[in-house]
């Protein structure tokens, strides 16, 4: 009896005071907040944060890129051929047999075939009808190191090309491609040539494809090589088979040189810029800021709210200048002394696409401003000046494309000593310790 | 079964509630000075001395001296507080529960009662919000600024009290003030009006409170026809000291001696009067404030009347009624305020033995009102207490 009622007691207790939801008030005093809390931005010049920038390139190579490039001339410079090695041909087919029943053939003869090249209508510049030529290798290559000069450039074997550029070449034929018509260039190709890109302990084997209408810059996707096989089980029909690209790359020239006075980003094989940050311990300008918080102005990670590395694009060469967006991501370099080949940190970027810039802030419009936010960045910096216990991130950027390599085209922006130098963008608060009344 | 079912409704009836507050007073000065009354003070409009027979409150040792056997009490406290500016800048409602007092007392030997309590002193939870904006650049962005605070200052009090002969007791307790503050200030920026990455600035700190008070009291009781006691609390100085990583600086608040005195008159067939001032200087304290306040004597008194042979399901369950008004040494307005309230209530015993009431619950309501120059608040007050004995 005791217990039933303490419990009811109890429960009576517990369900008064549960039931009451909390509800904080909201002051209606001006007086309780900490005077004097100001908020300024202030940009600072390249000398008060940055050094050590350097533009380092040979990151991939263009077959690690997945699709190709053709230009003859572009913009008055570029030259650009695909080459590709085709894959084993198909040695075996499905075909019905003279009963119509459905039978596999391991017993194809190749009668001819075509070559087929699937354009990317897009990023290519041409808008009229061009001219492309399709012709066989004639010497050994190697599709991960070759290049403009070199078919071969691996440790301990270099051989250079007979003739700049994959030649000297023996040629299969021309097609003309309307980028209005349709994505495709079909190259036909004959038995004998199709019996020499089969022979595939062939040292030479490989097909180069180029484009002789000068002034423009072709992006290819995808190069297949149908083939016309004859059935030993039916002879009175042809079936259809193909042959997709072993290994497709490009060779380009000119190699564009390092910028001696700004960033770079992309291209393939790819660039990066390294630049070291030195945040500040204390800020004594500028005067805006010194007018609204006081200076000399010490700067610590809990005062910033936004930190950003700025840059002002400038036009790529115009070879290389981008058709398309272009991202730009942010990395720590953990060891810049053993620089090209230092690990990079994770993405600082918020999405793996890293920071998009229109293809006009390369190209038609350049001094297009971007901001590059390092707010984590610079807190983690600050806060291992104030904390001995925290580790000091490195201090050293390197400035990527999200994925290297992926694209011809590369990103540039102004460097220091140029009237538009980086600048790093700081929005910074301050104000009295909060006390107690 | 049953056992459990006690268990787990006092488990929950002893968790509180989340950050909540009861008033806007809590954000000037020190916070709204919280009383460790249990329900039946309340109801009768005490300030928490002088009642009628024994009780576990640490403003009357010597009504613990006669309590005789082991006693535990325990008060909630909920109240919904509706407010507005005297300007009519602003009106609402907010409401909250606090857990004003908890106590036990346990006889020592033949000596005395030994008596253990928690009670609270100050509430200082709220919160501020104040929406502006800040120039970055060539553009104005939208702020909110936020300033969270928590915490407040309590007392955890051990004592000792005792009979003299049949009419006399006295009593003796040590406080340590104890509790903290948190308060955080925070600076917003509006979503779309700047880069998503853009931080909020935040600053604050956290301060541990603590101090010492002594309260001495003695009370004379003639059987069941009057009741007379007293008290004082000395208190020395509250002291606030930052944690290391607090950039805020230490803080020390002279403490007023508050003067107690009450008594309890049985006029006839169960109807008691009762009443109790109770007098303290804030003047020091306020004079301590960043921005001093105008803070001086504060006077509290209130007057009840108790019919003790009301009966509620067979069972003793007197009712009160009453009225009280105290001086709020710190207000939004910077000088002193005045809550005044009028107050019932019931008990209900739950078992007995003898002269000793085993298990009673006691309710308390208050309708009341704190008026300072800018600020109104209209308050329902409940009160809940228990109290346990004999176990």
């Amino acid at each position: 009896m005791i217990r039933k009622k303490l419990g009811i007691l109890a429960t009576l207790a517990a369900s008064t005071t549960w039931a009451c939801s909390e509800q904080t008030p909201t002051s209606l005093e001006d007086a309780v907040f900490p005077g004097d809390i100001r908020t300024v931005e202030v940009e600072l010049p390249w000398a008060q944060f940055g050094s050590g920038l350097e533009v380092l390139g040979g990151y991939g190579s263009p077959v690690e890129l997945g699709s190709a490039v053709v230009a003859q001339a572009f913009a008055g410079t570029l030259d650009a051929n695909t080459l590709v090695r085709f894959a084993d041909y198909p040695d075996r087919a499905t075909v019905r047999d003279t009963t119509g029943t459905s039978r596999t053939d391991s017993t194809l003869t190749f009668l001819s075939g075509r070559v087929v090249v699937f354009m990317d209508t897009i990023a290519s510049t041409a808008a009229a009808p061009v001219t492309l030529a399709l012709a066989e290798l004639t010497q050994r290559w190697h599709p991960q190191t070759t290049d403009w000069t070199l078919a071969v450039d691996t440790l301990g074997d270099s051989m250079a090309w007979g003739e700049p550029g994959g030649g000297p070449v023996l040629p299969v034929g021309t097609a003309v491609w309307d980028p209005t018509a349709g994505d495709t260039v079909v190259f036909p190709v004959d038995s004998a040539q199709v019996a020499a890109w089969g022979d595939t302990t062939a040292v030479r084997h490989g097909a180069r494809i180029s484009l002789e209408t000068p002034g423009e810059r072709l992006h290819v996707r995808q190069v297949v090589l149908r083939l016309v096989a004859l059935p030993s089980v039916n002879p009175d029909t042809l079936v259809d088979v193909t042959a997709g690209a072993r290994s497709m790359s490009f060779i380009y020239d000119p190699s564009p040189l390092p910028p001696p006075d700004g960033i770079r980003v992309g291209g393939v094989p790819a660039w990066r810029s390294v630049l070291d940050i030195g945040v500040p311990a204390q800020l004594d300008g500028p005067p805006a800021l010194c007018d609204a918080v006081g200076c000399p102005f010490p700067l610590t990670h809990d005062r910033v709210n936004y930190a950003a590395l700025v840059l002002y694009s400038r036009s790529s060469d115009p070879a290389f200048q981008p058709t398309d967006s272009v991202g730009i991501d942010v990395r720590p370099v953990y060891d810049r002394g053993t620089l090209p080949k230092s690990p990079l940190g994770g993405s600082l970027a918020p999405t793996i696409l890293g920071y998009r810039v229109g293809p006009g802030a390369f190209g038609s419009a350049p001094g297009q401003r971007m901001e590059i936010p390092l707010t984590g960045f610079v807190r983690a910096i600050l806060l291992a000046k104030s904390d001995s216990t925290v580790k000091a991130p490195s201090p050293t950027l390197a400035l990527l494309s999200p994925f290297e390599p992926v694209s011809l085209a590369f990103a540039s922006f102004e460097g220091p000593g140029t009237p538009a130098a980086p600048v790093l963008k700081l929005i910074l608060t301050a104000g009295r310790p909060v006390e107690l009344p | 079964m049953t056992r459990w079912r006690i268990v787990l409704a006092f488990g929950l009836a002893f968790i509180p509630a989340g950050v909540g507050a009861q008033s806007h007073f809590n954000t000037a000065g020190l916070g709204l000075v919280q009383e460790a009354l249990d329900a039946r003070t309340r109801a009768l409009g005490g300030i928490g001395v002088g009642l009628m027979g024994s009780g576990l409150l640490p403003s009357d040792p010597a009504s613990i001296g006669r309590l005789g056997i082991p006693t535990a009490v325990f008060t909630a406290q909920p109240s919904w507080t509706d407010y507005r500016r005297s300007d009519g800048a602003d009106a609402g409602t907010v409401q909250g529960t606090r857990f004003p007092l908890v106590g036990v007392a346990y006889p020592v030997r033949q000596w005395g009662i030994g008596y253990l309590t928690f009670g609270s002193v100050f509430d200082q939870r709220f919160q501020a919000e104040r929406p502006g904006s800040v120039v970055l650049g060539l553009d104005t962005v939208n702020v909110v600024d936020s300033l969270h605070a928590d915490g407040g200052v309590s007392q955890i009090r051990v004592g000792f009290a005792r009979p003299f002969g049949k009419y006399l007791s006295a009593g003796v307790s040590v406080a340590r003030y104890n509790g903290s503050a948190l308060r955080r200030f925070t600076r917003t920026f509006a979503d779309g009006e700047v880069d998503p990455s853009v931080q909020d600035f935040a600053t604050g700190g956290l301060w541990r409170y603590s101090g010492t008070s002594v309260t001495m009291g003695a009370g004379a009781q003639m059987g069941t026809v009057f009741r007379a006691a007293g008290s004082v609390e000395w208190s020395g100085s509250l002291s606030a000291e930052p944690t290391e990583d607090t950039r805020g600086s230490a803080r020390v608040y002279p403490m007023p001696v508050t003067w107690r005195l009450g008594a309890t008159a049985n006029l006839a067939g169960g109807l008691a009067l009762t009443g109790s001032v109770m007098m303290a200087d804030w003047t020091e304290t306020g004079a301590a404030l960043v921005d001093p306040s105008t803070a001086g004597k504060a006077t509290s008194y209130g007057v009840g009347i108790e019919l003790g042979n009301a009966r509620l399901f067979g069972r003793p369950a007197p009712l009160r009624v009453g009225y009280r008004s105290r001086d709020l040494p710190f207000s939004p307005g910077g000088g002193m305020a005045t809550e005044t309230a009028y107050t019932g209530g019931f008990g209900l015993t739950l078992l007995e033995s003898g002269r000793f009431v085993l298990a009673g619950v006691d309710f308390s309501i208050e309708r009341g009102k704190r008026v300072d120059t800018v600020l109104t608040e209209e308050f329902w007050r409940g009160g809940l207490s228990l109290r346990l004995a004999g176990f």
